[in-house]
Formats: structure tokens, C-alpha cells, sequence
């Protein structure tokens, strides 16, 4: 899908694109109210790209937003439908087995240090330490607080390590296995992507 | 074709990472690899008010992991933010080139201005020096992507282009995106210089033993005299 967005250079092809991605968003019950927002980025980013264009016509313009929200459109189908112990697992067959277990690590610890920064910076707002418009106030408090957070991190790294080491970890031991190959359900969504590649590349 | 030399580029970094670390460094590495991505990943999600930017902490997890973590830290968290649309899959390969020339920059300019002034005010001048050098670097790559890398290894002038029949394609104006880019880039690296220093100079008085670089150089502040 990713591939259709870089090479087509038409329009329509791409309008079309996204209404597919964001048709399937819908059907798999992905509420686009709470991750429609995601898209902003790209489209933000892409925005800055295509008006530093020299020629400068409308379409351009649109077509290098349109493509960039396109294919995060793609990511996020992929995302929000997919675990992401699974995404990693299949990164498996492309990267050696420390990136994907780093990444699975990553993405565990992530969550674990949201809630801590959540507390944190709850009791900084009933604080009175952080406020919209007080630059030099937050960026201080923010400071303080990221430290905490920055510290509690290691100290949480630190108590992984010795869970994975009494329990033998070696490099590539948290995804051996055959579990992540390929089934037939994944033949659908190969397919409809092969046709929408087919699709911009003849047409 | 960039794209293609984006990610060989990236690949090649990233397997001189992973050989020059033996094995069983790369085991103890990994939790504290992976809680700064996630720390990285976090910090971008702080929210800074009405300023139109976000922190990327590179250099300080450049001076925290070393250089050659620094640079799979870096790749891993483009990795994760281009998989939720925030930044190109295609362009992980030199989005890490460039986030990992922060880090690797940033790592050694800390190194050598600790020896000469304090480590906070060191960790800021390698921030900002080290995001200027990136930003640059991101504007430079901008430019060249918008020329076929053929051209580039062509003896000829640009101005015989028009003779052989090849253009050279420029549909962005480099100087306009820098007009855009660099107001937005400056504001965050002062932030960014800012809150790394904050952040360095708060480690240094809780547990200076992390800044393995200025505990080295015996310069840590205030501790002149106090034993670990």
C-alpha cells in the first residue's frame, strides 16, 4: 500500500487510496474520532513540504499532503488492527534479534513510564507548576519532573535486566519460534494491497 | 534511489553498532536501550504549551548510551513513530541518519566541552551545536533528494545539462523550505539545550554515576573531593 502512495503521481488515484484505508478503518471498528488526530502530523509535515514548492500549483500541493496522510493511513490500519507483539515478531525476518527485542522492550517500558509521567504530572498541574502560557515555569518544572522520570526508568532497567537474566535470556529468545511466520489470513490483506499496487501502476 | 541509500546507509550503521558491542554487553545493554527509547518516545509527548515543537532528548540519550546505542536508539524510535504515521516509513533510513548524527555529534562535543567548561553549560552547546549541524544536514538532504544521485557522479558541469537532454529536477525551492524549517528549528533547539542541561545538571546531583563521560574527566559539579 505504502509502495502504491510512493510511486503513483495521480490524484485520483490517491483520493481513492485513502477512502479504501480509511473504509477499512472503519470497518475494523477503529473510532477515527480518537485516532483521526494522528493524521495531523503527516498532513502538518507534508503541508511544510509542498509549499516549498517552486511551481506551486494547487494540485501539487494537494497531492504531496494527500500522499503523506495516505500512507500514514496505511500505518495506522496496520497499527490499530494488529498487536504490536505481533508487528515485531514479523519485523523478526528483516532485523537481527536485538532491534526487534529492543523494540519489544521499548514498547512494554513505554507504557509502564506513561502512568509514572501521568502521576507526575498531575501532581504538578494541582501544584500550580504548570501552566499553558508560563514558558520558563514549565519548562523548569517539566525539566524536574522528566529527571524523576529519567531516573526511575533506569532504576526500572535495571530490575528488568535481573528479571531477564534469572530467567536465561539470550538475544532472539523472545520471539523464537515459528509463531510469527505467515498464516492464510493474511493472504486477503496481501492481495488487496497487490491489487491497489497493480491498480496505480497500470492505470 | 535516496530512500534505497537512506537505508543501506542505516543498515550498514547499525551493523557496525551491534559488532562493535560484544555479547554479552549488548544483554545488560538492552533494558537500558530500551527505557530510554521509551523515554525518548515519552518526551515527545510532552506537551510545551503554544510552542509548535516537541523534545527529542537525542543528545542526552547520545551522552547516557554512548554513540553506537545512541544511533540503534535512534533507528528504533523512528521506527516506532513512523509505524503511528508521525514521520515516513520510507524515510526511517535517513530520518535515523540524521537523528543519529545528533546523537553521535552530540555525545562527542559533551565529551570535549565538559574538559573545559562545566558539564551543564557543556550539555547545552551540544545540543544546540549538534541540532544546528543536524538541521543542516536535514535541509542538505532535502536539496539532494531533489537531484537524481546519477548527476552527482557525473564529471560535468551543471550548466551541459540542458546539452545532454538531462534536467535536473527542482521542484522544492531549498531556500523557501529553509525559510519555513529554520524559525521552527531554532525554537526547539534552544529548548531542547535548555531542558538537556536542566535535565543533565538534575543527574548530576542525584546520580552522577550515569554521566559516565564527566565523571571520567573528574569535572562533575560540586563533587570535587567526594568519592563515589
Amino acid at each position: 500500500m505504502v509502495s502504491a502512495v510512493v510511486v503513483t503521481q495521480k490524484l485520483f488515484h490517491l483520493v481513492l487510496t485513502l477512502s479504501f484505508l480509511l473504509g477499512l478503518l472503519l470497518m475494523a471498528g477503529v473510532p477515527l474520532t480518537k485516532f483521526g488526530h494522528l493524521l495531523f502530523f503527516p498532513a502538518f509535515l507534508g503541508s511544510i513540504f509542498a509549499f516549498s514548492g517552486i511551481s506551486g500549483s494547487w494540485w501539487q500541493v494537494v497531492l504531496v499532503i494527500i500522499k503523506s496522510v495516505t500512507a500514514a493511513s496505511a500505518l495506522l490500519l496496520l497499527i490499530a488492527t494488529t498487536g504490536a507483539p505481533a508487528i515485531f515478531a514479523c519485523l523478526r525476518l528483516i532485523f537481527p534479534p536485538l532491534i526487534v527485542d529492543a523494540l519489544f522492550i521499548t514498547y512494554r517500558s513505554f507504557f509502564i513510564l506513561l502512568d509514572e509521567l501521568t502521576s507526575l504530572f498531575t501532581a504538578l498541574k494541582v501544584k500550580a507548576g504548570y501552566s499553558p502560557v508560563r514558558l520558563i515555569l514549565n519548562l523548569r518544572n517539566i525539566a524536574n519532573a522528566l529527571g524523576l522520570l529519567l531516573i526511575r526508568s533506569l532504576e526500572i532497567s535495571e530490575r528488568m535486566y535481573k528479571v531477564l537474566a534469572l530467567r536465561g535470556y539470550q538475544e532472539g529468545l523472545l520471539f523464537s519460534g515459528s509463531w510469527y511466520q505467515p498464516t492464510k489470513y493474511d493472504l486477503g490483506p496481501l492481495l488487496a494491497s497487490a491489487l491497489v499496487l497493480l491498480w496505480v501502476v497500470v492505470l | 534511489m535516496w530512500l534505497v541509500l537512506g537505508f543501506t546507509g542505516t543498515a550498514a550503521l547499525l551493523a557496525l553498532a551491534t559488532l562493535r558491542m560484544r555479547r554479552e554487553e549488548i544483554t545488560s545493554s538492552l533494558p537500558r536501550l530500551s527505557v530510554i527509547c521509551a523515554f525518548m518516545l515519552l518526551a515527545m509527548s510532552v506537551p510545551l504549551g503554544f510552542l509548535p515543537t516537541h523534545l527529542n532528548l537525542t543528545v542526552l540519550a547520545g551522552i547516557l548510551l554512548g554513540p553506537w546505542l545512541g544511533i540503534i536508539a535512534s533507528f528504533i524510535v523512528n521506527l516506532i513513530l513512523a509505524l503511528v504515521g508521525h514521520g515516513g516509513i520510507t524515510v526511517v533510513g535517513l530520518n535515523t541518519l540524521v537523528v543519529g548524527s545528533e546523537v553521535v555529534l552530540g555525545y562527542n562535543l559533551f565529551k570535549a566541552l565538559s574538559r573545559r567548561v562545566r558539564p551543564v553549560l557543556a550539555a547545552a552547546l551540544a545540543t544546540a551545536l549538534a541540532l544546528l549541524v543536524s538541521t543542516a544536514l536535514m535541509i542538505g538532504l532535502v536539496g539532494l533528494t531533489q537531484i537524481e544521485p546519477s548527476l552527482l557522479l557525473h564529471d560535468h558541469d551543471f550548466g551541459h545539462e540542458e546539452e545532454h537532454g538531462i534536467g535536473v529536477p527542482q521542484e522544492i525551492s531549498l531556500a523557501r523550505f529553509a525559510q519555513i524549517v529554520l524559525p521552527i528549528s531554532l525554537v526547539g533547539i534552544i529548548l531542547e539545550s535548555t531542558v538537556t542541561s536542566l535535565l543533565i545538571g538534575y543527574l548530576l546531583k542525584v546520580k552522577p554515576d550515569l554521566i559516565d563521560i564527566a565523571k571520567d574527566e573528574g569535572q562533575m559539579e560540586g563533587e570535587k573531593g567526594l568519592t563515589r
